[in-house]
């Protein structure tokens, strides 16, 4: 489905400040309906990574092969959720989800159909026409899930989406997210420094390294999806997240002797 | 609907709870009865201090004076004929300043070229107190109304432009990545996204524009006219008609006061949403 082949990141430097190595060379082939987490500390890349896969930003070097040809350009069969919900506070939330087939000028009876069937699907069935700025923050988030899902995209791009959720919103939207896009099928990359989350939710694990960022590790969850909150009190559960942080302490330990060591 | 924090009756930990009250201020008559009492002591010390001989009736004429002033004015076959002039040099110079504002800001707000090479200039324009331009306009547009607006134009547009360029400038960037991974078109961004964005800014703008504009046609007319509000006021002054000078006074309030609040009402029509939330 999408495919990192080298890809790597160098901000150049601004205002007398040094060039930035964000990514290094970052290799990785996503299938089609995987879920795959992104987890990593502050700053070692993962949201340059996500805006890369949007075609937000571009590589300095490498490419991102999507559905065979390469993403040059944001793609209509690509979808993002940010960290905000970035919802337009003057549409109703059933126009927020309007909005992609607006642009990009399918607007129909069959999409506000669809978007009637998602927001039900989310739990805003009641909110359609309410303004955004009377939601709380996970409805909020709801509707931001509803403007994405809503158009279908094939792959859904999410960068820490519920990080400004409290545990129990959190918690319940995880469980929603991983039951939705198993049911409609979609490929997901989903940014996240809650490593629990990352176990609960992806079919595989992908562990980065701080700045610059790299990949370090890979983590198989193979269990079987949609998860429920049983699968967070299976003792492979719990196996899995020391796995990871496991992998997380020594790319830290091993980047700290990489500063030492210069002069 | 709204939001209390309160602590929990237990464990004394912050709790939310979303209750419906009645978030009017339950003192409000009390409040509206004292700032009516105020008025009224005003206009009560108003009206004692000549009548009392404390102040010459030249200098401060009573309040009722000033009320026969008002009905004598309003009456006087020339009256609607000063108020229609005033009236349209205000308004068309208005019209013309926001207008001009406006494209100007969008000009400024969108091309970011065009606002590296213009902008110092607006910005040495507008240190300027322009209120210095008035003998020359009067000296380009002549004696009669057309240089009364271009002095409304000419202190109206600024606000408009300076706060259409902020409000445009001022669009989230999470909501330009949320267009721009749309594939939404220069045209659509600016409709959807930063038009919409910048009008709570704009209207704020057009409502210090609408002030400025009447603060224009007046001080055009003092300059040099024959007609007029801002005239009369002037011809009273030195007639030494004060109670005229006050009713002219009380005229122009209300005209301010009309415009202001029908652009309040048509700015609480049109940015219905909250425009302090976090969301984009």
């Amino acid at each position: 489905m999408i495919r990192y082949e080298n890809v790597s990141m160098t901000y150049p430097s601004t205002r007398g400040r040094p060039p930035l190595k964000a990514l290094e060379p970052v290799n990785l082939a996503i299938e089609k309906g995987e879920f795959i987490c992104l987890v990593g500390p502050s700053g070692c890349g993962k949201t340059t990574l996500l805006k890369i896969s949007a075609a937000l930003l571009s590589p300095t070097q490498g490419n991102v092969v999507f559905n065979g040809a390469p993403l040059n350009e944001p793609s209509r069969s690509i979808g993002v959720m940010f960290q905000k919900p970035v919802l337009l506070p003057w549409r109703t939330v059933e126009k927020n989800a309007y909005l992609p087939a607006e642009i990009s000028g399918t607007m129909s009876s069959a999409i506000a159909e669809r978007v009637a069937k998602v927001l039900t699907m989310v739990g805003l069935h009641d909110f359609a026409t309410a303004l955004p700025d009377q939601l709380s923050g996970g409805m909020q988030q709801r509707a931001a899930m509803a403007r994405t899902l809503a158009y279908e995209p094939e792959l859904m791009l999410m960068d820490e989406p519920f990080g400004a959720l409290d545990e129990f919103t959190r918690e319940t939207m995880n469980f929603e997210l991983s039951e939705l896009t198993h049911q409609a099928g979609i490929t997901s990359l989903f940014v996240t420094h809650n490593i629990p989350e990352a176990v609960f939710l992806a079919d595989r694990v992908v562990v980065m390294s701080p700045r610059p960022g790299r990949v370090s590790g890979i983590v198989e969850v193979p269990f079987p999806k949609p998860r429920t909150v049983d699968f967070m009190r299976d003792p492979g559960f719990t196996e899995l997240t020391f796995e990871v942080r496991n992998i997380l302490s020594e790319a830290e330990s091993s980047s700290t002797r990489v500063a030492e060591e210069q002069p | 609907m709204s939001t209390y924090t309160v602590p929990d009756q237990d464990t004394g930990a912050d709790v939310e709870l979303d209750v419906f009250i009645d978030e009017r201020d339950p003192e409000r008559w009390k409040w509206r009865a004292i700032s009516i009492i105020v008025v009224l002591t005003f206009l009560a010390i108003w009206e004692l201090l000549p009548r009392l001989g404390l102040v010459s009736t030249i200098i401060l004429p009573p309040v009722t004076d000033v009320w026969a002033g008002l009905t004598e004015l309003v009456m006087q076959d020339t009256f609607p004929r000063h108020l229609r002039v005033t009236l349209v040099e205000m308004l068309v110079g208005f019209l013309i300043g926001t207008l001009i504002g406006f494209a100007i800001g969008v000009a400024l707000g969108v091309w970011e070229s065009v606002k590296k090479s213009v902008y110092p200039l607006v910005v040495a324009f507008q240190s300027l107190p322009k209120i210095v331009l008035a003998p020359l306009l009067i000296t380009w547009f002549g004696y009669g109304i057309e240089s009364k607006i271009a002095m409304a134009v000419v202190i109206a547009f600024f606000p408009v432009l300076i706060n259409t360029m902020v409000g445009l400038e001022t669009v989230p960037d999470e909501a330009r990545q949320l267009m721009r991974s749309l594939k939404a078109s220069r045209g659509q961004v600016f409709r959807k996204l930063s038009l919409p964005h910048a009008a709570p800014f704009i209207m704020a703008g057009i409502k210090t524009g609408l002030t400025f504009a009447v603060i224009g046609a007046i001080v055009g007319e003092f300059v040099g006219s024959s007609e007029g509000l801002g005239y009369l006021l002037h011809a009273y002054g030195f007639q030494l008609r004060i109670d005229k000078v006050f009713a002219v006074i009380v005229v122009l309030s209300l005209i301010g006061a009309i415009l202001y609040f029908a652009i309040d009402w048509l700015e609480r029509r049109m940015i219905y949403w909250r425009t302090d939330s976090s969301l984009v």
